[in-house]
This record gives C-alpha cells, structure tokens and sequence, in this order.
C-alpha cells in the first residue's frame, strides 16, 4: 500500500472512530450538553454545505437561509397536506422533498446568479432569501405568518432522535465535501475560485462545475432545513428564514479556516460552544458577547483555526488520484493528417469595438507543426485574435476554423478538450495552490483529462525545469518561474495548438533562451506554436513564418528574413520616412 | 389618477431618506470594497442620539441634527481607522465582513439594553401638519426631510466633485496604490471617507426618527436597503444613491397601493435580484472603475 493511500485509510479509521464517540454521546451526556452538541451539527452542516461553493470556489452566498427556509417549509407543507403513508413515512418523504426543493430552486436560479461574481453573488442570494422570507409571510399558501406544527409521528425522545438526525446530517455533508474536494469538481470548483478565466482556458467547465456545487450545497441546506423544522416542532417565517443564519454559516467558515475541509465544522463547535455554553444566560448581554467574540477571533485568528496547526509550508502532496481518464501520458498528440491542411485558420475575420474596427477582414492560415508568429506594433489587434481564437470573443463577422471543424462561439472549455492550450501574457497562476496543484489542474481537465494526471504533471514540471519547486506556492515564485508554470500547466493538458501571448515580456535574457528552447521542444514533440512576440531577433530566431498585422490589417506575411525587410512592415514599425530636409 | 400620484409622491418622499440613509453604505462599498454590515446600526445610532438630546435638553431633531452627523463622523472615523482597517491588515479584505457584523451584533443588543427593544419615536410636534396641493395630500415633515436629504447629498455629490478631499478619494478607490504613490495618506482617506459616510447615516438616522417609529432591530433593514440602494443606483456615487433610493421608494409606494401593504419588500428585493442580473453595476453604472 502506497503512502497516499495509507494516509487514506488511516483518515477514514480516525473518521469512523470520531463518529462512533459521538454516537455514544447521548448515552452519558445531559440533555443540556446534548442539546448544545446537537446546535454543533446543526451549524456544521449548514456551515459545511456553504462551503461546497464557498468556501472551494469562492462564491460567498448571504442567502443560505433561502434554502433553509424552503427545505423547512416544504417540509412542514408535505407534513401537514399529504395523507399518504403513516407518519414516519410522511416525515422522510417530507425531509427528502425539502431537500429536493432546495435543490431545484438552486438548479433554476443558478444559471443566471452564478454569472455574478464577488459582492454581486453575495447580494443576490441574500436578496433571493428575502425575497422567499416575504413570500412565506404573506402568501397565504404557505401560511409562514402564522405558522405549521411539525410532528416527526416517533416515540423516541426528541433530543435523542434529533441528536441522531442532525449528527448524521453532518456527517453527510462531511462526507460530500470530501468526495468532492478530492474530485474533478473539487479541483475545477478551487481552480474557479483562483482565477475562473484562466480555469476556462484549462477545460475546466465552470459553468457546469458551479452549478453542480451549488446544488449540491443547496440540497444539503434544504435537508438540513427540513430536519430543523420537525426539530423546532412549530415554524413561522422568522423562525427559518433567518438572516443571522445566513450570515452565521460564513463566520463559521472563515473562523474555523475557508476553504478547508473541516474548518466549517470546527468553527461552528468553537462558535456554538463559546456562546451557549461559555456564554450562555442573559439574552442581550449574550448577543453583545457574541459580537465581540467574532471581532476578537479575527485578530487571534486571522488565518482561522486549521490555520493555526498548518505550518507554514507547502500544501502536502495531494492524496488520493482523481478519477483517471482516456488519453495517454504527456507527450502533445502529433498532428495527423498531411501537412498542407491548416491547423488553425481564419477566413474574414471582422472584429469591432462599437466604431473602432479592432480586427478588420483578416485571412491567416496555420500550418501544422510550425511555429508561427504573429508581430504588430502595440494595438494592431494580436491579442484580439487570440481572444477570438481561444473564445473569449466573438467574431462579429468572418470564420475562425480548427483542425478542420469551425469553431467561433464554441465554449473555450471546449476548445481546450480539443486539444488547444493559451499561455497568457500577463502570467495568470493560481496563486493559493502549489506548483505541481497549478500544473495537476490542467492535466485533470485538459483534453478531458489525463489517465495518469499526476505522472503527466510531474513530467510537464520537469520539462519546464519546475520539479524542485513543486512543492512551492505560486504567489511565491519570481515573474521568470511563473512564466515556466504557466507554460507548464499548459503543456500538462497535451495541445496539439499552443497559442503564447508575448511569453518573453518581462524576461531576461537567459530566461527568453530557455523559454525559447522550451517552445522549440514543444514543437518536437508535434505541437504547434503561435507566438505573439515583439522581440525582433527572438523572431528571427524561432519562427518558420511571419505574419505582420497592423491596425487590425494583416500587410505581410512570409518567412521572417524576407517579411522585416518589406516596407510596409518597416513603415508599421517605425513611421514613414522623414522628408529629406532641405 | 390623484391614486397614482399621491403613491409616487409618497415613494418619492419616503426614497428621498432612503437614499440618504444608502448614499454611505454606497460610498464605502464603492471607495474601500468594503460591504459595511454594520451600516443599518449607524443609521439607528443616529436615531437614538437625537433621542437622547431630546429627552436630555429638549433639542428638537432638526437642531440636533449636524451634532449627530458630527459624532457619527467621529465614530465612523475611528471605527475604520482602529478596528476595521487593523483587522483588515491583520487577515484580508473579507474579515471586514466578520468585524462588521460583530459590531452589528453587539450594538443592536447594546441599545436594546440601554434603550429597551420597544418602538421609540422623536417625532416633533410640526409633524403633524398636511396641506393639500390638487387632492395630493403632503406632510410638512416629509417636506423637510426629503429637501434636507437632497440637500445633502447633492453636498456630498459637490464634494466628491470639486474639493480636493473628494478628488482623493475618488482618486484612492480608482487605484489604491497609484494614489498612495502620489503621496495619499490612503488609511488616512479611508478612514475620512468611512466617517463621511457615518455622518450621512446617523443624519439619515435623525430624519427616520422623525418620520418614522425606530427600534433596535431596525438596523437590519437599513443595511439591507443599503444593498438595494447600491444595486438599482451603482456603487459609490451620490446621483446613483439618490435613484436608487427614490425608485426603491416609488416601487414600495406602488407596490403598497396596488398589489397589498404586505407585499412591498417582497416585490423591491425582487427587484434587486432582477437588476443584479440584468445590470450588475447599477443604472449609473459603478462611479468607479475599481469597484468590481
């Protein structure tokens, strides 16, 4: 057994064990501290369940008690209006349904909400909550305003029976947030909340990845909810569509450590405790502590509390391998097919900005298994045809084709399962995660994902001179090594097409030689290499063709010894000549 | 018709304080990307001082009003400067929202333990005095309140505008780092811009107080208008505030008058998940480029 799957079963022994203990809890505890444990699993479910999108993809919700309240009131509904079964059937057919309900509410608001980013998201959700709290009190089918009894029809003791319920809830949410976090969805959904852009560009589908986390945070609260209200045994409006709730669950998170796996739980037993228990008696007085405690957290904590044990040192290798996929190890697919069909190619292509016409009826072919540049002077319209070759634009006329197949409006996620890789001009990392988590991630998603992700990630490191470092954080690499680590999370999802946006700005020499060096092995191994580059003897050096854009024109195009002496391309460049002066 | 028109009076009357009770939720959303959850206490601070004047030396509200702002500003000042730009610096941008929420938690409980949770009201004597213009019924109080408040914030729009502090604090939430290098003390503006934006709250404070009955747990709702406000205007200029603060009033109105008295905040927080994913940055449009 190897050491990563030691470390697996020994966390799941340690799991169980912890279970267990708690399990046994109601067997000695009073029904105080049974009560105060119960509140426990009560915020560390709901807090864990936020953190599905929270805390691993960086989409703070304020509105977690919409779900809440949904899952409690559909429950209480089904409760009260249907007559099938016995009661104890009604009671799990009614959790599950509030659940349910959770989860398709999430399923038809998430596509339009999950377009909104930081604040925005956060406001929204709070606004979908309010929105489902006024609804409940004043529409009289839900008759929040004057309230449902909830009776679980059970003859066990309600503390007991609820202990049971709610430590299970949270052990559930526990277990759903392992599997993801360890997934391909825990990777995409951490690679999102690094730099969704630069996510998009890796295959990462973060349309879908999002909403899938955020319905299964949803359908965890909704369950949550449903229990919650057969636990209060009498809701109204205010009793589950609680604000505090909602925001409770992200102090919980960023107190016990946002992002990490156990922090949510940890920070609602440290919340829950100190204030019930430490605390407890005199309501106001109460409250007022609370808030102090939270300010004072913040400055004891800052890291929260997993961030106290963590030592500061890179993120331990990653346990457990992802699902493992189709496709052979590093190593870019050659280009099959004869060597005249174009890789890459645009036919027309017209992009304008309201009057201005960025790109203006360009025609451009890339042969296989070259090494193409494209040269402009500053604003002649290079990044814009990346942009729109990689699908983050749209061409408003004109046709960009790939490997045969036309492929403007295609999804960039897409593009890059077929096989087409972006290195940034501006070196885009993702910061939080170490190196070898940065180049991990385009070898799980690249071209749907790698069979052996981690094999290949270690040899795209090694390719880029990167293995020393692969234990480090990205933020704290110099510019010349992130340019590396972005050429090699690229390499990692295997291109046939490697489009770099001026990969030497900003480097020295020495670094402009071996990065040059690396898109010539690149190429070597059958990928295809489109460069935008300004250094002229760079150019020279490398490429096998040339092409000239200027103001959105393309004026030359050939090898690059025969295009830099053209005229035009010197008048681009430089102006046109001086009057001789008298 | 005179239906109509007195609900569009009335929302616009009621948006007016609105807007001013917003503009500084707005302005430090805009200026610092902070979401200021302590916002709605600032607001009831301002209501409670005007109370304590009252009930100490018999000020009336509207006297009492620039004392308050002044105190407010102070509070403001020393609240970010002390606590909130610390923790800021101790953890990141997002702890903000722990330390704000925690200040909400322990104020609101503070003034229920020093006022009581009841309803309270500084409502004056002149309050009482409608007069009629074309069957559209007006109360002089409304009057007051709604020029006061455009008042100020077309103040604050001028300062924002043409002094040299509103210059820098525009200049500081465009680029933090760009102002720094030209020699802004930026704690120094955050911590201006944060007191700016507590003295138009506790004012606002003042004017609801006089309008309206006010209770400790009220400040959850003026935090939350905050964030209506800054959806339906754009975050961190004045214009924007003041139309978002009027609309929200206007569609309250309406929604009271033709829908139910029930449904109001039902329909206006509808109306800001709408917006929010229909036009993210407001109808102005966010006043700066920094604020996502």
């Amino acid at each position: 057994m190897g050491r990563p799957a030691l470390r697996r079963a020994g966390a799941a022994l340690a799991a169980l064990l912890v279970l267990a203990a708690l399990a046994a809890v109601p067997l000695h505890a009073t029904p105080f501290a049974l009560r105060v444990v119960l509140n426990i699993f009560f915020g560390a479910a709901l807090a864990t369940a936020w953190s599905l999108l929270g805390g691993l993809a960086g989409y703070w919700s304020f509105g977690t008690s919409a779900f809440l309240g949904l899952g409690a009131f559909t429950a209480a509904l089904m409760q009260e209006h249907g007559d099938f079964g016995g009661p104890v059937a009604r009671f799990v057919v009614s959790v599950v349904a509030g659940g349910a309900a959770a989860g398709a509410l999430a399923a038809v608001i998430g596509y339009p909400i999950l377009r909104l980013r930081g604040a925005y998201f956060a406001i929204a959700m709070l606004g979908v909550s309010l929105v489902l709290g006024e609804l409940s009190n004043s529409v009289d089918l839900f008759e929040g305003a004057l309230g449902i009894t909830l009776d679980p029809g059970t003859s066990i003791a309600p503390e007991v029976f609820f202990y049971y319920l709610f430590l299970a809830l949270a052990a559930l949410a526990f277990g759903v947030a392992v599997w993801v976090r360890y997934s391909r969805l825990g990777y995409g959904l951490i690679a999102i909340r690094e730099d969704e852009d630069t996510a998009r560009m890796l295959g990462v589908p973060t349309e879908r990845y999002k909403l899938t986390g955020f319905v299964l945070s949803a359908v965890l609260i909704g369950l949550t909810g449903a229990v919650y209200a057969y636990s209060l045994g009498y809701i109204t409006t205010s009793s589950v569509f609680r604000s505090d709730l909602s925001f409770n669950v992200v102090v919980y998170s960023l107190l016990g450590g946002m992002g990490t796996l156990i922090g949510p739980a940890l920070g609602a037993a440290v919340m829950t405790f100190l204030t019930e228990v430490v605390l407890g008696g005199m309501l106001q007085a109460h409250m007022m502590l609370t808030g102090l405690v939270i300010i004072a957290l913040v400055f004891l904590l800052p890291n929260g509390i997993v961030g106290l044990f963590r030592r500061r040192r890179a993120p331990p290798a990653l346990a457990g391998a992802p699902a493992q996929r189709s496709e052979q190890a590093f190593a870019p697919a050659a280009t099959a097919g004869d060597m005249g069909e174009p890789i890459l190619k645009f036919v027309g292509l017209t992009r304008t900005f309201r009057g201005l016409r960025a790109i203006d009826d360009v025609d451009l072919a890339i042969a296989p298994g070259s090494i193409t540049t494209i040269i402009g002077p500053n604003g002649a319209g290079k990044s814009t045809l990346f942009n729109m070759a990689t699908g983050y634009l749209a061409p408003t006329e004109g046709e960009v084709w790939y490997e045969g197949r036309r492929i403007d409006g295609t999804p960039t996620h897409r593009l890059n399962r077929a096989g087409m890789a972006r290195v940034f001009q501006i070196a885009k990392p993702f910061h939080g995660l170490s190196v070898y988590e940065n180049v991990l991630v385009g070898a799980l998603f690249g071209r749907d994902g790698a069979r052996n992700p981690r094999k290949v990630a270690e040899e795209a490191l090694a390719f880029a001179h990167l293995s020393p470092l692969a234990g480090e954080v990205a933020s704290s690499l110099p510019v010349g090594h992130l340019r590396r680590l972005e050429f090699a999370r690229a390499l990692a999802t295997r291109p046939r097409l490697i489009l770099a946006d001026e990969p030497c700005a900003g480097l020295n020499p020495v670094e402009t030689a071996e990065m040059m060096a690396m898109l010539q092995a690149a190429r070597r191994r059958g990928a295809t290499v489109v460069l935008v580059e300004h250094d002229m003897e760079t150019v020279m050096k490398i490429s096998d063709k040339v092409f000239v854009i200027a103001a959105g024109k393309l004026i030359a195009e050939g090898p690059p010894a025969d295009v830099v002496h053209r005229p035009e391309v010197i008048e681009a460049y430089l102006g046109k000549p001086l009057e001789r002066l008298p | 018709m005179v239906r109509l028109v007195q609900s569009l009076v009335d929302g616009a009357l009621q948006g007016s304080v609105l807007s001013l009770a917003a503009v500084g939720f707005s302005l430090i959303f805009g200026v610092l990307q902070i979401i200021n959850l302590s916002h709605g206490v600032i607001v009831v601070l301002g209501a409670y001082l005007a109370l304590m004047l009252r009930r100490l030396w018999g000020v009336d509200p509207l006297i009492a009003l620039p004392a308050v702002a002044a105190v407010c500003f102070a509070f403001g000042y020393v609240y970010q400067r002390y606590l909130i730009s610390p923790a800021i610096r101790r953890a990141n941008l997002l702890y903000s929202l722990l330390v704000t929420y925690g200040v909400a938690l322990v104020a609101q409980n503070a003034f229920t333990l020093v006022f009581s949770p009841d309803n309270q009201s500084i409502r004056p004597d002149y309050a009482n005095q409608f007069f009629r213009i074309g069957g559209v019924t007006v109360n002089v109080l409304q009057i007051i309140a709604f020029v006061a408040s455009v008042l100020l914030i077309a103040l604050l729009a001028f300062l924002l505008r043409r002094f040299p502090l509103g210059r820098t604090i525009r200049a500081t939430a465009e680029q933090a780092l760009a102002a720094r290098l030209c020699g802004v003390d930026v704690d120094e503006v955050h911590a201006l811009t944060f007191g700016l934006s507590a003295a138009f709250a506790g004012a606002a404070g003042v004017l609801i107080g006089m309008l309206y009955p006010f209770a400790p747990t009220a400040q959850e709702n003026w935090t939350i208008y905050g964030f209506v406000v800054v959806v339906l205007g754009g975050a961190g200029s004045a214009a924007g505030a003041l139309l978002g603060g009027l609309l929200l009033g206007i569609i309250g109105a309406l929604t009271s008058e033709y829908i139910g008295p029930a449904y109001p905040n039902a329909v206006v927080f509808l109306v800001l998940v709408l917006m929010l994913l229909v036009k993210p940055n407001g109808l102005l449009g966010s006043a700066f480029g920094g604020s996502r």
